[in-house]
């Protein structure tokens, strides 16, 4: 007896084990169809643990809805090796387009190559990679958002000390990376138009822990501080309880308050803008992001070109306008930022608000 | 009578000997026939010829690092610090051969034929260091190993300075990428490796060693087996192995990260034991181990084209390598009770 029930579970196991990435969980009991048939799109995700992705995610699965296309969605974990192998699969199972968000800009260069081998038109969203041919790049212009942040900077010290002057500290991200050089060059060449702003820059890897840390040797250097820009609300996220542990948080409007900008417009810091401690974030346009180039998708199937040059722009979409420029991977559409502050923090379109909308 | 009545009883020995070899021997191939089945059934794509040249490409890697690990599971102890040690290759790699002009690197340019050789010794050299520490001076073979994955993977990041380098050599990425005939070289190298290491297991003195102080230190001590010698010898192995791995890789992906195969030594152990390498040591097929990765690459490609919603995919591989664990405690608690 003692014998038979190890046995039992065992095989028991080995069923299990065989059938249980079958069945475990699916809504959809269909056997697949011929894959050629029906317009599928394989969307090849870096992670679903961040909730940047998950909106960027969410925002193409619903474009591919509004299409009447089936949508499959694979998760690397950050690893990049795994992301070329679950693209690989998606190839294999006859996908019409893969929609990515690369880990590395370099190791998915292979993927990409691969793609075009079996002539699958590929989409780069978020993030682009260094070679292949893309159908198309879709990502927020990080150098308007740099922009906006520094002209919404320059506001706030002009209402503050009547003139646009002060002392302004950058945090940012990681400094080999494209995105946090856009975000610094939009804002610093907003600044170098006043000689009256000193601007003190100081990377953070977009660690919100360094940010914490460099905000307050900044401030035992510079009491004075009028301002804190912020590459990533991510960084901003250790920078916002760090003045509070320093006293140094005082509310909006307050004559001792430090200005704070950022960018992203994650939802944790669109509450600090409605609690009156953050004065503004340039929210980025994430689910856009599929949804655009999943209508661009949609002309290149019917046979009209994606563009290369000009401006993509639609009525009331707070995307538009969208630079279209051409890189060495295709052609590349920037989606514009929306500066966000407390006179339209509630404005549902903005993704960090997704959420919220769910829970009232 | 007599003569009947043995000859039923031998019959019954042999049933029982075939079933005993299948549950505890044999298993995992059963399994793995059961995983392509079903899978197979579920869906036309899978046993598609690109799905399964897919499926052996990407079991490459994987197959050649859990030889290391199952040597190290053989002799008793375990190894966690290949995943680093494939990354840390990758980016040595990268260093000694991709130009210096545009990224952080040597700048030697150097030819592969040189490099890999090195490359190849910077992994044994891990090994080596952790084999030294856990046999000679009985440090923990978990907590060394950990300590050594942080640190090889912190050396990784200030080989690379943190950044993604790429651009190899054609000649370099021949064993990663190329094919010959259709048949891809990476495959060929995993399962050369294979052959090697099963033949040394098996008919060399080294080999036997190992499943002897696997099995019973203290006995192959007392045998006059040098005990630490053959300790050292796993770990050597293991990150020999991981380093060619890294040369699979990195020539893949044409391009090496701090971040490379980055929880691959967990995979590797979950492969050798779904394999049928028990974690107490000493037991184990090294073909069976191919068993493992296979079943373990085709359920990461059939949740792919099963559509498996994203987010049940890391818990269903959780689960499934819970599993494999659990169907080791069980074959160890069925050999006691005979």
């Amino acid at each position: 007896m003692n014998r038979i029930i190890p046995a039992c579970v065992l095989f028991a196991l080995s069923v299990f084990v065989g059938g249980c990435d079958s069945n475990g969980d699916d809504p959809t009991p269909t056997p697949t169809p011929t894959p050629s048939k029906k317009t599928t799109i394989g969307y090849a995700a870096p992670t679903l643990a961040d909730e940047g992705q998950v909106a960027i995610r969410s925002g193409a699965e619903s474009g591919a809805k509004k299409h009447g296309w089936e949508f499959t969605t694979t998760d690397a974990g950050r690893d990049a090796a795994k992301q070329i192998d679950q693209i690989d699969s998606l190839l294999a199972r006859g996908v019409t387009a893969i929609v990515m968000v690369p880990v590395d800009s370099a190791a998915l260069t292979q993927a990409v190559e691969k793609a075009n081998e079996h002539k699958v038109p590929v989409i780069s969203i978020d993030r682009t990679t260094s070679g292949g041919q893309l159908l198309l790049t879709v990502q927020s212009d990080n150098y308007m958002a740099g922009q906006q942040a520094g002209e919404r900077m320059v506001k706030l010290l002009t209402d503050k000390h009547g003139s646009p002057k002060g002392v302004v500290l950058e945090l940012q991200g990681s400094l080999g990376t494209n995105v946090a050089q856009l975000r610094g060059s939009g804002f610093n060449d907003v600044m170098k138009k006043h000689d009256q702003i000193k601007v003190i820059s100081k990377p953070t890897d977009w660690d919100p822990d360094k940010g914490a840390k460099v905000t307050a040797d900044a401030l035992t250097a510079n009491p004075e501080l009028d301002g804190i820009y912020w590459h990533s609300d991510a960084i901003g996220a250790g920078v916002v309880p760090e003045l509070e542990r320093l006293e140094r948080m005082a509310p909006v409007g307050d004559p001792k308050h430090i200005l704070l900008v950022g960018i992203d417009g994650m939802s944790f810091m669109l509450d600090h803008i409605r609690a009156g401690k953050v004065d503004a974030t340039m929210s980025q346009n994430l689910p856009d992001l599929g949804d655009v180039a999943l209508d661009l998708l949609a002309d290149h199937l019917k046979g009209k070109a994606v563009p290369t040059s000009g401006n993509i722009e639609q009525d009331g979409a707070p995307w538009s306008p969208a630079k279209v420029e051409k890189v060495n991977t295709g052609p590349m559409i920037n989606l514009s930022t929306t500066p966000v502050d407390k006179t339209n923090v509630d404005n549902p379109h903005h993704w960090g608000n997704r959420g919220r909308k769910k829970a009232e | 009578m007599n003569e009947a009545a043995t000859e039923l009883d031998d019959r019954k020995r042999r049933m029982k000997r075939l079933r005993r070899a299948i549950v505890l021997d044999y298993s995992i191939w059963v399994i793995l026939v059961l995983v392509v089945v079903v899978l197979s059934l579920l869906t036309d794509s899978f046993l598609s010829t690109i799905n399964l040249s897919n499926i052996m490409v990407h079991s490459a890697v994987l197959g050649v690092i859990v030889i290391g690990e199952s040597l190290c599971l053989l002799v008793g102890k375990f190894d966690l610090s290949i995943g680093s040690t494939v990354a840390l290759s990758g980016a040595v790699a990268a260093w000694l051969m991709v130009s210096g002009e545009t990224q952080p690197t040597s700048g030697l340019e150097m030819h592969p034929a040189l490099a890999i050789p090195i490359v190849l010794a910077v992994g044994a050299s891990v090994g080596l260091f952790n084999g030294f520490f856990i046999a000679k001076v009985g440090m923990n073979p978990l907590l060394t190993t950990l300590a050594t994955m942080m640190a090889v993977r912190g050396l990784a990041q200030v080989v690379t300075s943190g950044e993604s380098l790429y651009g190899f050599p054609d000649a370099y990425r021949f064993f990663g990428k190329d094919s010959i005939a259709g048949f891809p070289v990476s495959v060929a190298v995993m399962l050369g490796l294979l052959v090697i290491f099963f033949l040394v297991l098996r008919h060399m003195r080294i080999g036997r060693h190992i499943y002897i102080v696997g099995g019973n230190p203290g006995a192959a001590r007392a045998c006059g087996i040098p005990v630490a010698r053959v300790e050292m010898f796993a770990f050597m192995m293991s990150g020999l192995l991981a380093a060619a791995g890294g040369i699979l890789l990195s020539g893949r992906l044409n391009s090496a990260q701090t971040n490379a195969a980055t929880g691959m030594e967990l995979e590797a152990i979950s492969a050798a034991v779904i394999g049928g390498i028990s974690l107490a040591g000493g037991r184990g097929k090294l073909l069976n181990v191919i068993a493992g990765v296979l079943v373990i690459k085709c359920i990461a490609s059939g949740m792919v084209l099963l559509d498996v919603p994203a987010f049940w995919i890391l818990f269903t591989t959780g689960f499934i390598i819970f599993a494999a664990i659990l169907i080791d405690t069980l074959k160890t608690r069925l050999r006691w009770d005979e």
